[in-house]
Parts: C-alpha cells; sequence; structure tokens
C-alpha cells in the first residue's frame, strides 16, 4: 500500500472519529516510510487526544525534523507545546504558522486559546474574532466564541454563539458543555445533564463534561456533587500533582496523630488512624466506584424531545 | 518479508520476563505493607518484565529511594545519638520525612509505570495474578525475618 493511500485512509477515519484506526493506518505507513513527515505530524494529534503527550511530542519533534516548514507539523508542535503549558514555545509556532498562512480559523483559535491559558481576554477577543470573520459559521470558532463570552459573565452573547455552533453541528461538544453550563445557571439541571451526557457519551474522559456532570450533581446533592467534583479535579491534576496532594494528605495525618498523642487525646489520634485507614481504602476503590457511577449516568440517559 | 511495525516512543516492549509482569499497584502495595526491601526492587524490576520505555528512568528512582532514605536514616540516628534532636515527639515527626521520602519516589515510579502498563494491557498483554499473594506474604510472613536480619537501627529505618 503506498503512502498517499494510507495517509488519506488516517485523515478519513479521523474525520469519522476513529482514532485507533487513524493510528493503525499511520503506524502502518511509518512502517513503510519513517520519513514521512505527515504521519508523524498526524499521529502526534491523534497521541494528543489520547492524552498521550510524551509520545504526542515525540512525533511532533520529528514530524519538525524532517520537514521544518511544513503546516501540520508545526500545527501539531504549537498544540502540543500548548498542552504542556510552554507558552513561549507554543507562541513562536503560532507565529510562524499565521505567517504561513494567515487565513486559516483554526490557527487564531489556537493563539486565542494560547491567550487565554495566559489570561489576556483583550487579545483573546481579538483572535476569536478574525477566526469568525475568515469562517463566520464554523462550529468551532462560534464555540470558542461562546465560551470566551461564558467566561467573561456575557451569559445572553454566550448563548447566541453556542446556539449557533449548536445549530450548525448539534453535537459539537464545546458548544454542548457551554450551553450546559449556562442552562445550569438558569436552574435548567435536567437539560444541563443531558448535554453533559451527550458528551459523556463520546468520550467518557472529557473533563470538563465532568466538571458540568459534577456542577450538576452539586446543584442536587452537595455531597454527591463534592465527590464528582473531587474525582474530576483528580482526574485533571495529572500524575505527579495528584501524589502531591496525596503525600500532603498523607504527612498532616502523621502530624495530626502524633500532635494528639503528644496532646494526650488518643482517643482522638486513634479516630484519625480509623478515618485515614477509611480513606485509604475509599483511594483504592474510589477510581472503579466513580467509572460505575459514570456508566450508570451514560446508561440511563435518554435525550427529551425538546433536545 | 514482514515489515517491522513503527513503534511509539512510549509503549512498552515486553520480553521474555513479561510473564512475571503485574500490575505496579502490588509493589507499590509491598512498599507500604513490606517495606522498602521489597517494594523498590520489585518496582524497578516490574518495569523490566513488561519493558517500560522509562525502566531505565524507574531503575535509577527505586535506586534514589533507596539512597536517600539510607542517608535520611543515617542523618537521624545521628541527630539522635547526639542529641541535636532530644524529644521523642520531635523524633516522630523528623521519622516523617523518612516515610514522605520513600512513599514520594514509590508513588513516582507508580505513575510512570501504570501508564506504560495499561497500554501494554490495551495491546493484548496479560498480568500475573500473583501480585497481591505477594504483597501480602512480604508484608505479613517475610518483613519480620528480613528487618530482623541485623539489629542495626539503620537497617530497620532504611528497608522498613
Amino acid at each position: 500500500m503506498n503512502t498517499s493511500y494510507l495517509l488519506e485512509l488516517a485523515h478519513q477515519r479521523l474525520d469519522c472519529g476513529q482514532l485507533d484506526g487513524a493510528m493503525d493506518a499511520l503506524r502502518q505507513l511509518l512502517g513503510e516510510d519513517p520519513d514521512c513527515a505527515q504521519a508523524h505530524a498526524l499521529l502526534a494529534f491523534c497521541l494528543l487526544d489520547l492524552r498521550r503527550l510524551h509520545a504526542a511530542k515525540h512525533e511532533a519533534r520529528l514530524a519538525l525534523a524532517i520537514e521544518p516548514e511544513l503546516e501540520l507539523a508545526l500545527h501539531a508542535a504549537a498544540a502540543v507545546a500548548l498542552a504542556s503549558r510552554q507558552f513561549k514555545a507554543a507562541r513562536q509556532y503560532i507565529d510562524r504558522l499565521l505567517g504561513v498562512n494567515p487565513f486559516r480559523p483554526g490557527y487564531h483559535r489556537l493563539l486565542a486559546d494560547l491567550q487565554r491559558l495566559q489570561r489576556k481576554p483583550r487579545e483573546q477577543l481579538q483572535a476569536l474574532t478574525r477566526a469568525l470573520e475568515l469562517e463566520p459559521d464554523g462550529p468551532d470558532s462560534l464555540a470558542a466564541m461562546a465560551d470566551y463570552h461564558r467566561d467573561q459573565g456575557a451569559r445572553d452573547k454566550a448563548e447566541h454563539f453556542a446556539s449557533q455552533a449548536l445549530a450548525i453541528q448539534p453535537d459539537h461538544a464545546g458548544a454542548l458543555i457551554c450551553m450546559g453550563f449556562l442552562l445550569l445557571r438558569r436552574g435548567e439541571l435536567e437539560a444541563a445533564r443531558e448535554h453533559a451526557v451527550w458528551v459523556l457519551q463520546h468520550d467518557a474522559s472529557d473533563v470538563q463534561a465532568l466538571y458540568l456532570m459534577s456542577a450538576v450533581k452539586a446543584r442536587r446533592n452537595p455531597l454527591l456533587g463534592t465527590w464528582w467534583r473531587y474525582n474530576s479535579w483528580m482526574m485533571e491534576l495529572g500524575s505527579v500533582r495528584s501524589i502531591i496532594v496525596l503525600l500532603a494528605l498523607f504527612v498532616c495525618y502523621r502530624a495530626g496523630v502524633i500532635f494528639a498523642n503528644q496532646q494526650g487525646y488518643e482517643m482522638l489520634a486513634e479516630g484519625v488512624q480509623w478515618a485515614w485507614l477509611a480513606l485509604v481504602l475509599y483511594t483504592f476503590a474510589a477510581p472503579q466506584m466513580f467509572k460505575r457511577s459514570l456508566e450508570k449516568e451514560l446508561a440511563g440517559v435518554k435525550l427529551s424531545r425538546d433536545f | 518479508m514482514r515489515r517491522k511495525a513503527y513503534r511509539l516512543i512510549d509503549e512498552p516492549s515486553p520480553g521474555a520476563m513479561a510473564r512475571i509482569a503485574v500490575e505496579p499497584i502490588w509493589p507499590l502495595l509491598a512498599l507500604m505493607l513490606a517495606g522498602n526491601w521489597l517494594g523498590m526492587p520489585w518496582l524497578a524490576l516490574n518495569g523490566f518484565a513488561v519493558g517500560s520505555p522509562t525502566r531505565w528512568r524507574e531503575s535509577m528512582l527505586a535506586a534514589l529511594g533507596l539512597l536517600g532514605s539510607f542517608l535520611l536514616a543515617f542523618g537521624l540516628s545521628y541527630a539522635w545519638q547526639a542529641r541535636f534532636i532530644e524529644s521523642e515527639h520531635v523524633l516522630r515527626y523528623a521519622l516523617l520525612s523518612l516515610v514522605v521520602w520513600k512513599l514520594a519516589f514509590g508513588y513516582l515510579i507508580f505513575s510512570l509505570q501504570s501508564a506504560t502498563i495499561e497500554l501494554y494491557q490495551y495491546y493484548g498483554g496479560v498480568l500475573g495474578r500473583f501480585g497481591l499473594p505477594v504483597a501480602l506474604l512480604g508484608g505479613f510472613l517475610l518483613r519480620g525475618m528480613v528487618l530482623g536480619l541485623f539489629s542495626s537501627s539503620i537497617w530497620f529505618l532504611v528497608l522498613s
């Protein structure tokens, strides 16, 4: 099979959301032609979607090493740098991309993402406005604009853009989440939950959708909501930061026990030890419990006629 | 001729030792129940068994975990004997640093290995089911024997 056929196949599968299939085609292609920069760059995007950041970075670097001016390679490198929070490198790649092709709305959205992460709302709005000028009915740009206005507290504008995005692409994850939060704000809990579930059915690990679901749960039952929020937060934290959180908790627990014993509160110290043991047992079981709870939510949903 | 498949940098390359690979949660549990003597070497071995791309880094971390434990234990033991630490309560707080050190390295290796193990299972790899029994055996049967081999406090502090 030749390179162009496999590349086309990978593109088609990516368009259909078949990440695994696209990766299979790309790996087959690279097995035959390891110097195909486009395949390395596409693979970087797939890996980024799977949150395999280390491998994504490696593939983007390979793509750039083979063809330093390839647009797709620059795009992959910019996306990877942004995901790694390497803002300076991301800015350089985005500037190069915009230098090569200033008419691509996706590059302006990438710039807007960077500005959002750097908390520069004015520059973010400029980049999003430019993206919408280039592509007035692009659902990605509309959803990004909706998110921007929601962040700024302009709910009417946010709803306007999110509705427009959903009218064009009803299953657009970003627009669904934005609309879900807006509905939640209006107190329409069931509708907000449906929006979260719609996204989670496509990607059960979508952190923003999990946050929306947590927020809905919190409105109904503060305790359950806190549990959902905690799990979503731990998912977002990543391994190293969650280790730091757990170790900090451990130090607090041990210091608490030593202090209680020192002050002569043996009963309290014993109580803390039992509480800690319960927490440890819980943390062993928590991922499975959370997964089951999520599956239950996803299995039980039936979208209303109005949706 | 069969073409060589393209391998991604974060994917494991399991060899003959793959049959002894286990979920990294069990060596971590062994570190907590049995101590450094079982947990750290087992975590490092598990990395090699599954062909983890970060196996050398994991082994270095395990070695650093043991070396750091030794230095901390030596320092604390010296501080106690030289009466820099006078109260038993202060010693208990100080000993916390040793526990945190061991756990931090254990968790770091665990998190590095977890991603690899997930990929290994994703591509059809099967893990051994003997992890929990070994951790329990080490924690409840062998721990006392190993830690009692020498009547040195440093030996106990480093390997516990």
